[in-house]
């Protein structure tokens, strides 16, 4: 683990394995940028799926979402961009901006127990 | 163009519960007849009202709950959109009532701005869209309206030329009229970009008490408006709180321009990169009011503590 951004709202922790962040706070508009920075040097460092927690994030905006779609999308056919520990309310985001079906991005929501 | 190829928009003026379901139910059978689809969407009483009349020929209709499609105005255009797309090679018709007494004075308004913009988004489709509205119980300001946001209007047994649609009345939806004063009391915040989080801030010390999910609704909502500010707005804006009734009050001030009337209201493809914020806080909200100028643009949202849809 090794924290790559981290300020007052968020902070971006690199993972491995399996590759991929774990995110704490809020992420927005301001600060997506740093999530996409990581994302996108993980997804050439390496050929698995890539992981994304979301499990201790508290807000996302859309252009948060737009930054895992886009991750997703920039992935090949045969990769996936997992988003593990979201919430009922980002999988309902995701439905209501209309990227539920993007191709190479999987929601995997929060185990209770 | 025949009138079989264009968007039919009529008003029909009814007086009280028995008046509205004779010349629905006419209405509905008349499309069944003609194998048509046919979408409903009114408020109770008059839907069950309505249903009862029709017998076995309700199961052959759509219903839609207006009171939960129509909370926001705004959601209706894209609710129809998403049922007439689905309806393929069959031709359709639908009954639509926005309006209804009871309705605040703010969603009156945006329901007559809605009742235009039907009209733009459906301008080269081809069905029928009936439009209630209640002589006993709706005031003669509300029936003007409804006179100049429908190229007919079905009075009693006359059929009378309502206004045709017309680009500048799009556009008037815009502009006017002018929001009620923000409350002296009002939370205010001057942004800019890096300072969204500030912006939530503001949101979560005026909601310290509300359920979870509303102070979530009501911190994206904002959060995606004032969003808007950064990137198309001047990058910057003034952002006012307040609370009403138990609803969260938003405005948002920036010096950018809307000047697409159908903003927020059309369902973003998946691929499409902007349109989403708007979009989103339709579906969120439960009153969205735009007005944009020269002098630049305000954005007022409401939020109830009612879980949204």
């Amino acid at each position: 683990m090794r924290i790559v951004y981290a300020d007052d709202v968020l902070r971006v922790e690199r993972i491995s394995p399996p590759p991929g962040v774990r995110l704490f706070g809020e992420v927005d508009l301001d600060n997506c940028a740093h999530v996409r920075s990581v994302l996108i040097a993980q997804s050439v460092e390496t050929a698995a799926d890539l992981y994304v927690d979301v499990g201790s994030l508290y807000f996302i905006d859309v252009a948060g979402l737009r930054t895992l779609v886009e991750a997703a999308r920039r992935l090949q056919p045969d990769r996936r961009l997992v988003v593990s520990s979201a919430s009922e309310e980002l999988c309902r985001l995701v439905r209501l901006a209309g990227w539920d079906r993007t191709p190479g991005l999987v929601l995997r929501m929060v185990k209770s127990g | 163009m025949t009138t079989d190829t264009m968007f039919r928009h009529d008003a029909l003026l009814y007086a009280g519960l028995d008046d509205f379901v004779a010349r629905t139910a006419v209405f509905v059978r008349a499309g069944l007849r003609l194998d048509e689809a046919v979408g409903v969407a009114v408020i109770e009483p008059r839907a069950s009202a309505l249903r009862d009349a029709l017998g076995d020929d309700a199961d052959h209709v759509t219903w839609m709950d207006m009171a939960e499609v129509g909370r926001n105005p705004a959601r209706i255009i894209p609710a129809w959109q998403e049922w007439t797309e689905s309806q393929a090679a069959r031709a359709f018709r639908g009954i639509g009532e926005p309006i209804w007494a009871g309705r605040s004075d703010d969603e009156i308004v945006e329901c007559v701005h809605h009742e235009a913009l039907l009209n733009m988004a459906f301008a080269d489709v081809p069905w029928q869209l009936l439009c209630p509205y209640d002589m006993d119980a709706l005031g003669s300001d509300v029936i003007g309206h409804a006179h100049r946001t429908h190229p007919r209007v079905m009075d009693g047994e006359v059929e009378r030329d309502g206004r045709n649609a017309h680009a500048d009345d799009y556009a008037a939806t815009l502009v006017g009229p002018s929001l009620p004063d923000v409350p002296e009391d009002a939370e205010r915040l001057a942004f800019r970009s890096g300072e969204l989080a500030s912006v939530r801030a503001l949101v979560r010390r005026l909601l310290p008490d509300a359920p979870r999910a509303h102070v979530n609704h009501a911190i994206l909502a904002v959060s995606e408006i004032a969003g808007n500010s950064v990137v198309h707005g001047g990058g910057c804006g003034t952002i006012t709180v307040w609370t009403e009734g138990g609803a969260f009050v938003c405005e948002v001030r920036d010096a950018g321009r809307v000047t697409d009337p159908l903003a927020g209201r059309r369902r973003p493809l998946p691929d499409q990169d902007g349109g989403r914020g708007l979009w989103m806080v339709n579906r969120i909200c439960d009153l969205v009011q735009i007005r944009s100028g020269d002098e630049g643009t305000t954005i007022r949202l409401r939020l109830s503590e009612q879980p949204a849809p």
